[in-house]
């Protein structure tokens, strides 16, 4: 069974520099796992751009499509028998996260990988 | 006679088609099915030998046949999963001779998984393992039918759409996922919902002995077991002609000495296997309540117990009633004012009662006046009304 752990960041975190290496390198640790299949990591939300379409125009905007003090850091897609197998592995990242933020824990659909 | 037959074998029958065919919606249509067939049979050619294991083998052939038949419901990868499962089994044909295991530990913690809504959860269980209807559950939570019938549907959705396990949770993880299914248990139990046509305390009853025969080794099911039954068996002298009536006044020739008996035995059977949960030292306290005189030192020491394991303020509520025996109302008081619960009635009741014996009648009026406010019209108001009579 296919899950994507979405990763949320809380943005009034801030990490010593010394901290966030420790943690970077917990996570890349996790993200060697086997049940790992493959992940992405977003840049900051003051690099985002927002599209939308409106009468026939191409509207963008500066920033991400929802602000609020959570936002999408990253996706991990991982393989495991079942839900508790996605708890566990959601578990241990949000613990060497430190507890910051939230991991949303989504079925995958479909049969086709997602490329990540 | 179809009805007794119903609720003897339900929640054995679906657990074991939930097991095979791992989709709780199809379990319960082909379980429905073997009923109804059963309702029709049995009468007429007589209850087979082994009735559960003919409601499974019938319910199991007869989902093989609508599984064949009508493969539009089962959407694309569930049906190559189901159709997976059924070729490997089609060599194993089933009848009613077939043993199957009891499966119902594992459909209990599907349903008490807590990744499901608490409410789910409680409805799910009802459903499930007591068998209850989904209008009789609609009835108890007093929603109507269709806010009911929507919330389990998508509760057996999320448990197929997200691959919530059908399984007895490993040893590091059972603790916690226990004390999850005790809390749904305990909730049904005490929450009193409904309209009364449900008798939610026996269901909750059914709900711990069929976890004490499945769990033959634990101590807390049968803490919580042994804290419904005693508590359970005063349930007929709590009110009289309408009016709440208190333990020291109650009319113990009401009480059901063979539910506080087997409470008892279960609560031994609990201390025996170690049990030091908070259920345990619930069904203890209980029991200590039943003595006259009662030994308030005891239950004070359980209390702090409880309270050390819970951290919760109502307990510590409950140790300041004690310790108002013991030491008096001043020191009682003293406990009261450190907890933060100006939001439940009790505390501003036992606040009124314990003001009242110290004298402190304004301030004892004032609490009452306070506890009146938290509480819904019915007896329980028209008792705490009386009280606030007698302090003038």
């Amino acid at each position: 069974m296919r899950y994507a752990l979405v990763i949320y960041n809380d943005s009034e975190l801030n990490r010593e520099p010394e901290d966030a290496d420790q943690v970077m390198a917990a996570i890349e640790e996790l993200l060697a796992r086997p049940n790992v299949t493959g992940w992405l990591q977003l840049a900051g939300l003051d690099a985002a751009t927002t599209v939308r379409h409106d009468q026939g125009r191409t509207l963008l905007t500066d920033g991400p499509f929802i602000e609020s003090k959570d936002y999408l850091g990253g996706l991990i897609n991982i393989e495991v028998d079942d839900l508790d197998g996605a708890i566990a592995i959601a578990g241990e990242f949000q613990a060497v996260r430190r507890g910051a933020g939230a991991i949303e824990i989504r079925p995958v659909r479909g049969e086709s990988p997602a490329g990540a | 006679m179809l009805d007794e037959v119903f609720r003897a074998h339900w929640s054995r029958v679906l657990a074991s088609l939930v097991g095979y065919l791992r989709d709780i919606e199809l379990a319960e249509d082909a379980a429905q099915e073997a009923f109804t067939i059963a309702a029709e049979r049995w009468p007429r050619d007589g209850t087979p030998e082994n009735p559960a294991g003919w409601l499974i083998a019938t319910a199991r052939n007869r989902a093989i046949d609508r599984i064949r038949r009508d493969r539009l419901r089962v959407v694309k990868t569930e049906q190559l999963h189901l159709e997976l499962r059924l070729q490997e089994q089609r060599e194993v044909a089933v009848d009613e001779t077939t043993t199957f295991p009891d499966e119902r530990l594992e459909l209990i913690f599907t349903c008490c998984h807590p990744a499901l809504a608490l409410e789910a959860q409680v409805g799910l269980t009802l459903r499930a393992l007591g068998g209850l209807s989904t209008e009789e559950i609609a009835r108890a939570f007093l929603v109507p039918f269709e806010t009911m019938s929507k919330r389990l549907t998508r509760a057996k959705h999320k448990i197929r759409d997200a691959a919530i396990p059908f399984s007895v949770p490993p040893d590091h993880v059972l603790p916690e996922r226990l004390d999850a299914v005790l809390a749904v248990v305990y909730l049904i139990f005490n929450q009193g919902w409904g309209d009364g046509r449900v008798d939610m305390a026996a269901e909750a009853i059914r709900l711990g002995r069929a976890l004490c025969e499945l769990m033959p080794d634990d101590p807390e099911p049968r803490g919580l077991l042994a804290l419904m039954l005693i508590d359970n068996a005063r349930s007929a002298s709590r009110f009289q002609r309408g009016e709440l009536v208190l333990l020291d006044d109650q009319d113990r020739a009401l009480w059901d000495d063979e539910r506080i008996d087997e409470g008892r035995t279960l609560l031994r059977r609990a201390v025996a296997l170690g049990g030091g949960g908070g259920y345990a030292l619930q069904a203890a306290i209980a029991e200590l309540h039943l003595h006259e005189p009662r030994d308030w030192e005891q239950i004070a020491l359980l209390y702090l117990r409880l309270e050390r394991l819970t951290g919760s303020p109502v307990v510590s509520l409950n140790r300041a009633v004690a310790v108002a025996e013991l030491e008096g109302p001043a020191a009682a008081l003293a406990l009261l004012d450190e907890l933060e619960l100006s939001s439940y009635r009790y505390y501003h009741s036992t606040r009124g009662e314990l003001l009242g014996r110290l004298g402190r009648l304004d301030d004892a009026r004032a609490a009452y006046t306070h506890a009146l406010e938290l509480t819904e019209p019915g007896p329980e108001r028209r008792f705490l009304a009386g009280r606030l009579a007698d302090l003038a």
